[in-house]
């Protein structure tokens, strides 16, 4: 069993090939976008916290160097945003000086956190830097460090006052960060589905209906050999296939009307020739017939006049006429296998054989031959008439071509074949060279004279043209000296029609 | 002064592009992913960040006619920013006056971050930095303080000891209300002498003078530490229960506070001069000089001791030295 392919449409395919190429690029893109715009966002969180961070250390600068708590106070305005967590200012040895939001009740100033050690050692070692930007290991804070410089007026050289270190909530950064990524995902998804809608009704539209409509043509033209649309205007390889399809089905109209032309001709020329036969062979006896009639008349009436030589001649035209008239008879009779055809019907080949093997008893019984079927035969559907014709020559060529040492012994077997039966006739006679296995086929031909031999040679081609009539093969298979065996195959079974016997 | 302006351009939280413009962005973007993006907030924060760096850069030390005057808070406040006016008046220099505590202003001379450094640390300290030479300026005395507010006026030296040794932490044992004293201090945690009060010129004459060489150990639910002289007084001046010891100098003029009396002696000039309050307070303010002084410094440090100098120190209410008996 081989099964077909599943059938999927291509507007379905098409789909799901955009759907895919589609989705994996945006994805990539969106991934490559949101990883680029990420690293932004931190950037821009960076640049915020350092922004912060120096303009709170001009805030203070004053009130550190003056001491005035009301200016120091003025980093207040840092912590109102509300990313800021806590804004701290020391002075110059990292004396706190104030710390925002204010904490009441505070007691000791607690040890230096190890980002403000690193703050100062980073300071310490690079006294130009402006500010200095760390992760606290605390917490999930990113903690910005400025100095601060007191100028108090603008010509004068920076002095160093403090720092300052302003502490920014990850949370914002975190926020920000999935804003983004849900907004260029929401967008990517958008755009997307947006592309492929637009890809697949261009696809559609383009494709896909063109292919369509072809398709819906051809099975019109298939079933009910509707004529297939005028081929479009537009040249294009859908265009292209429909020009060609419309004139591969005009292509195809002409050559089955010129086909069904032929076969009518054929089949009127076969008749013709069937009926010439006949006819011919019909009427042909009848002149026969009389020239045979006029020699035996002249052979009596006359006979007494004529001499031993023309006694001899007459009898030449006794036997020519004769044989004449048994050739007539045997085409006569190979035409009638078409023209005097019989609807098939089951045939039991065990009864035919019987039959045969009566028709032949004089014949089989002057050779001493034996006929032996090892297994029963099967029944095959054929016409019963030209079964018994088939095996009768068969066995007859059988019996009559032996061998001169032993009688005749002939089998007769049946196999099962690719739904077919396949009969052998097998024999132990004279045997066939293999350079005639066609020839013995054929009308008329023969291998061995008259006088060795009887017959017409007409025998194997009946014997065939009732095999092909039958839509079956007859072949032989022979070693000279040793013995033939026919083959041919016949339609099996009762249950199913037999093709074979429809003129 | 309001300073509103300053934060405006920043109130953008980072990330916070408007959703049109980062849709349209993103369309725009969308061919060209292999280009790199432009950062949003980068332009924005720019010209202000360049002002920021600008304004705070650090100039040529060799900017002509600046003195750098730094250190202790009680003379920066108490006479130096009248003295400063006066001097560049006369000479022409200017004069870039900073506060933050006698080490501070020690330390920073010593750096040669500073050209002159204020200190109340008396050369005795064995911290001062041998390099700094000072120079007694002005005279001075230890005055306790407490919020202008506070119905306490009076205070004993015994107390005085009690409260910095750590037996005294509630205005009721000093006949006030009962309330937890706030005693603001200076603390350091990165002096010359590591952590400490001994980085701190009043804590310092305190200790030697007050508590007989013992150190300070004020109880630690009311210890408030602060890194100089100006802030202990600033956070004085804003807390009801505020205690602190302090130098004369700068106590008397600084609002919201009350200098109290020893043992009925209110702290004034008068008093201080005629050696009616407690001599063992007394003090004196100096100014130091590095070994390698600018002229300048050294012309500031002759101004201060001339009479014209002294003169104005006196007629601003502070001590002159020759006052001090």
């Amino acid at each position: 069993m081989n099964h077909a392919p599943r059938f999927i449409p291509l507007a379905i395919r098409i789909s799901t090939i955009v759907v895919g190429v589609v989705a994996a690029i945006g994805l990539a893109a969106t991934v490559f976008l949101v990883n680029h715009l990420a690293k932004d966002t931190e950037a821009q969180f960076v640049q915020r916290g350092q922004t912060l961070s120096l303009i709170l250390a001009k805030l203070v600068s004053e009130g550190i160097a003056e001491e005035n708590l009301d200016l120091v106070n003025r980093a207040s305005y840092i912590i109102r945003e509300k990313d800021v967590v806590q804004v701290c200012v020391y002075n110059e040895f990292w004396g706190r000086i104030e710390v925002y939001p204010q904490q009441t009740g505070s007691v000791h100033e607690p040890e230096l956190p190890p980002t403000i050690l690193a703050a100062a050692n980073f300071f310490a070692s690079s006294p130009e830097a402006r500010f200095f930007y760390t992760r606290d290991d605390h917490g999930p804070q990113h903690v910005f460090f400025a100095r601060v410089f007191y100028q108090p007026f603008h010509d004068a050289p920076p002095m160093d006052a403090g720092f300052v270190v302003v502490h920014l909530s990850d949370r914002q950064l975190a926020t920000a960060r999935r804003e983004m990524v849900r907004t260029h995902l929401a967008t990517a998804a958008l755009f997307s589905l947006v592309t492929i809608l637009l890809l697949v009704w261009l696809l559609h539209v383009q494709v896909v209906k063109p292919l369509k409509g072809l398709h819906r043509e051809m099975e019109d033209f298939t079933r009910q050999g509707a004529p297939p649309a005028p081929p479009p205007t537009v040249r294009d390889e859908v265009g292209e296939l429909k020009r060609q399809f419309s004139e591969m089905a005009r292509t195809i109209r002409r050559r089955e009307r010129e086909s069904h032309r032929f076969q009518q001709e054929l089949q009127r020329s076969n008749q013709e020739l069937e009926q010439f036969a006949y006819v011919a062979s019909h009427d042909l006896q009848e002149p026969l017939r009389v020239i045979s009639g006029f020699v035996q008349l002249l052979e009596k009436r006359q006979g007494d006049k004529i001499d031993a030589k023309g006694r001899e001649h007459m009898a030449h035209i006794v036997e020519a006429t004769g044989r004449m008239k048994e050739l007539i008879n045997d085409l006569l009779s190979y035409s009638r296998l078409s023209t005097k055809a019989r609807p098939p019907e089951a045939v039991d080949l065990n009864q035919v054989v019987t039959r045969v093997e009566a028709n032949l008893a004089q014949l089989i019984a002057e050779n001493v031959a034996v006929i032996d079927c090892p297994e029963p035969l099967p029944t095959v559907r054929a016409e019963a008439g030209q079964m018994t014709m088939l095996l009768q020559n068969l066995l007859t060529n059988a019996v009559r071509y032996r061998r001169n040492d032993q009688p005749p012994r002939i089998t007769i077997t049946a196999r099962r074949e690719n739904g077919t039966w396949r009969l052998a006739v097998a024999d132990n006679g004279i045997g066939i060279e293999q350079q005639y296995f066609d020839r013995i086929f054929k009308i008329f031909q023969r291998l061995h004279t008259r006088d060795e031999y009887p017959g017409t040679g007409i025998g194997l081609a009946i014997c065939r043209k009732i095999v092909e009539r039958h839509r079956g093969r007859l072949w032989v298979e022979s070693t000279p000296g040793r013995g033939s065996t026919f083959y041919f195959t016949l339609p099996k079974g009762e249950s199913e029609p037999a093709e074979g016997s429809q003129p | 002064m309001p300073i509103k302006p300053l934060l405006n351009p920043f109130s953008t939280p980072p990330g916070g592009l408007p959703l049109g413009r980062r849709l349209l962005l993103l369309l725009l973007l969308l061919p060209f992913f292999l280009l790199p993006a432009q950062p949003g907030g980068a332009g924005a924060a720019a010209p202000l960040y360049a002002a920021a760096h600008a304004a705070n850069s650090p100039a040529s030390e060799t900017r002509p006619l600046v003195l750098r005057l730094s250190g202790c808070s009680v003379s920066r406040t108490g006479y130096l920013e009248q003295l400063s006016a006066a001097f560049t008046q006369r000479t022409g220099i200017r004069v870039l006056l900073k506060g933050g505590g006698s080490m501070t202003g020690l330390l920073t001379l010593d750096a040669e971050a500073s050209d002159l450094a204020a200190s109340c640390l008396p050369p005795s300290a064995d911290h001062v930095p041998a390099s700094v030479r000072l120079v007694p300026v002005a005279g001075d005395a230890l005055v306790f303080v407490t919020h202008r507010d506070n119905p306490v006026g009076d205070i004993g030296l015994e107390q005085v000891r009690e409260i910095f040794l750590g037996q005294i932490d509630n205005w009721r044992q000093l006949g006030g209300p009962d309330r937890p004293l706030a005693v603001y201090l200076q603390y350091s945690r990165h002096g010359a002498r590591g952590s400490g009060f001994d980085n701190h010129g009043i804590p310092f004459t305190l200790q030697q003078q007050v508590l007989d060489g013992r150190p300070i150990a004020v109880a630690p639910q009311v210890f408030f530490p602060r890194p100089s002289g100006g802030l202990v007084e600033e956070s004085v001046a804003r807390d009801p229960d505020g205690f602190t010891v302090s130098g004369f100098t700068s106590a008397r003029i600084r609002p919201g506070l009350k200098m109290l009396a020893i043992d009925g002696i209110a702290a004034s000039k008068e008093n201080i001069s005629s050696g009616a309050y407690p001599t063992q307070l007394h003090r004196h303010l100096y100014l130091g000089l590095a070994d390698d002084a600018a002229p300048a410094a050294r012309r500031f440090l002759a101004f201060a001791l001339s009479p014209e100098g002294q003169q104005l120190i006196s007629g601003l209410g502070a001590i002159a030295l020759h006052e001090l008996p």
